[in-house]
């Protein structure tokens, strides 16, 4: 596994932003539990997903179902 | 039963009853507007919950207001009725702050759908309010234009980011106000002004000229003293809009229409999951207080363990913190220092953010809401949760700015807000009450997609059991 706190640092400051050691830090740790979300959640594949459902607006005419 | 009786101030009434006084011409709109303009020069100074007001215009438009009901002509379901917005809803020709210094004089082109539908009712808009720096922040302070006050205790956060919504609404100087909701914006102020406030479905109402904080997360909604109040502006502004594709195309209903339907044999789900975490006991005594009052009227009550909240949080915040970052990035890289550090500080998360982490995280809302809806609604109308775990803190407990811990700690105010903003699902802030200490106390009816008729029917058979919201907050 990579380490995360270097991954997330490097991957703001790479976008040319001023990014100080605070910074980097809060990134990390607001980060960690995204990553920990993702892990446990993404179980099985993508591959074979519809494009209508990477559309962000699906959230709710996708599967959550109207009022009874 | 109505507020009319409480108070011979028309400021203090609920809008529904202003209104209906003004269509039997009880009331005037002028005297509504002069009695609103009043009350605004005299508690501005303790809530500052305004950032701008226009009282020539206010004026100009409650005459005729007037006019139209002398000369016999169709009167809207909020004529006369006074009220502001916070400062991010776009009128054509009139500077909008968005709560921020970059904005300080930013002047529109366009018109926000929501405030022609609100004009198209008969409402009139007496100024703007203060709110959270680009509705970030769910506690009022604002480095630029001063930290928005509570009503009921002005040493106590509003909650955020409709800071001036839920402060200007609680504390009687406006009967309505539009806040938007990105993780809680909308439903914080209320339960912590004590006020209802609804976030409706993702797509229920018109963003068109409305600031965005985050696309897919954002919401437009009313503030309100009572359910009838709130759910007759939500029909105003509910809709399909062709100038906004993400409105959807559901046509919207009269919200007023089932309120007074009462709630016997229906049922209300409780989570035993995530919700009541560590929750107050003076907070949870109240909510026990709401589900007991719900029993009275003849709902059945029903445990839930809800799925997927273990990661909910998560998969939000990579969604929120990618769009602020987006939408932001501009300004980030040429102009940080304009922003609160607080505010620069939250938005910088979403450079961390990678692009398969945010597909991944958007591609499972759907599938996730499915999952928590089957598990909440398949055998209850609603959920029911607290708005707020715990008393109303002071400005000075959560003035966090950046420090290190500024993300726990504002995390612990829109714990209970945050996760249904990723589902999706409409959302209710019920006002139940105050603490020991005098500070509001609130609920969150929660729904299916679309089911925004069916939580005012819950509001309004609350109202039916215990009354009226009929305290009045201690101000000039």
């Amino acid at each position: 596994m990579t380490q995360p706190s270097i991954t997330r640092a490097a991957l703001a400051a790479d976008q040319k932003v001023a990014v100080s050691d605070a910074d980097a830090d809060r990134i990390e740790r607001a980060m960690t539990g995204a990553r920990v979300a993702l892990e446990k959640v993404l179980t099985d594949t993508l591959f074979d997903t519809e494009p209508a459902h990477f559309d962000r607006y699906q959230i709710v005419t996708g599967t959550t179902g109207a009022a009874k | 039963m109505n507020l009319t009786r409480m108070s011979a101030n028309p400021a203090d009434w609920s809008l529904t009853d202003q209104v209906g006084a003004m269509k039997t011409g009880t009331l005037t709109a002028v005297d509504l507007a002069e009695a609103t303009l009043k009350r605004i020069e005299a508690r501005q100074p303790v809530l500052n919950c305004f950032i701008r007001v226009d009282e020539e215009g206010t004026r100009a438009a409650a005459k005729a207001a007037d006019a139209r009901r002398e000369t016999g002509e169709p009167l809207g379901p909020l004529h006369g009725a006074p009220l502001a917005h916070k400062d991010m809803y776009y009128r054509k020709g009139v500077p909008v702050t968005c709560g921020s210094e970059i904005r300080r004089a930013f002047v529109p082109d366009v018109t926000a759908t929501v405030l022609e539908k609100l004009d198209a009712a008969g409402a009139l808009h007496v100024g703007a309010l203060n709110m959270s720096e680009f509705a970030s922040g769910p506690t009022g302070h604002n480095e630029h234009w001063g930290t928005c006050r509570n009503p009921w205790n002005p040493a106590h956060i509003t909650g955020g980011s409709s800071t001036g919504s839920g402060s200007s609404v609680g504390g009687r100087l406006v009967a309505g106000s539009l806040g938007s909701d990105t993780g809680g914006s909308i439903r914080l102020p209320a339960g912590i002004c004590g006020v209802y406030g609804i976030k409706p479905t993702q797509g229920r109402v018109s963003r068109h000229g409305v600031m965005g904080l985050s696309f897919s997360l954002d919401n437009v909604g009313p503030l309100a003293r009572t359910a009838r109040d709130c759910a007759r502006i939500l029909t105003a502004i509910a809709g399909p809009d062709p100038k906004d594709t993400t409105a959807l195309p559901v046509p919207a209903e009269d919200y007023e229409a089932d309120i007074d339907a009462g709630v016997k044999g229906m049922t209300i789900a409780i989570p035993e999951t995530f919700y009541f975490d560590d929750i107050d006991p003076e907070v949870a005594k109240a909510i026990d207080a709401v589900i007991a009052a719900y029993e009275s009227q003849g709902a059945n009550i029903v445990r839930v363990t809800l799925p997927h909240h273990d990661v909910i949080d998560g998969l939000g915040s990579i969604v929120s913190a990618a769009e602020q970052c987006t939408i932001h990035d501009h300004w980030q890289r040429t102009c940080p220092e304009k922003y609160a550090p607080l505010i620069r500080a939250r938005m910088m998360a979403g450079y961390g953010v990678t692009a398969v982490e945010y597909l991944k995280a958007m591609h499972l809302r759907s599938r996730i809401a499915s999952d928590v809806a089957a598990a909440a609604f398949g055998g209850a109308q609603v959920m029911l949760a607290p708005t707020v775990r715990f008393p109303v803190p002071t400005l000075e407990e959560m003035d966090v700015k950046d420090s290190p811990n500024m993300p726990e700690a504002l995390g612990r105010v829109n714990h209970s807000t945050r996760p249904i903003n990723y589902l999706g699902f409409p959302g209710l802030s019920v006002p139940c009450g105050f603490t020991a200490s005098g500070l509001p106390i609130g609920f969150q009816l929660i729904g299916p997609a679309f089911s925004e008729r069916m939580l005012f029917r819950f509001a309004g058979a609350y109202e039916a059991a215990v009354g009226l919201p009929d305290a009045l907050p201690d101000l000039p």
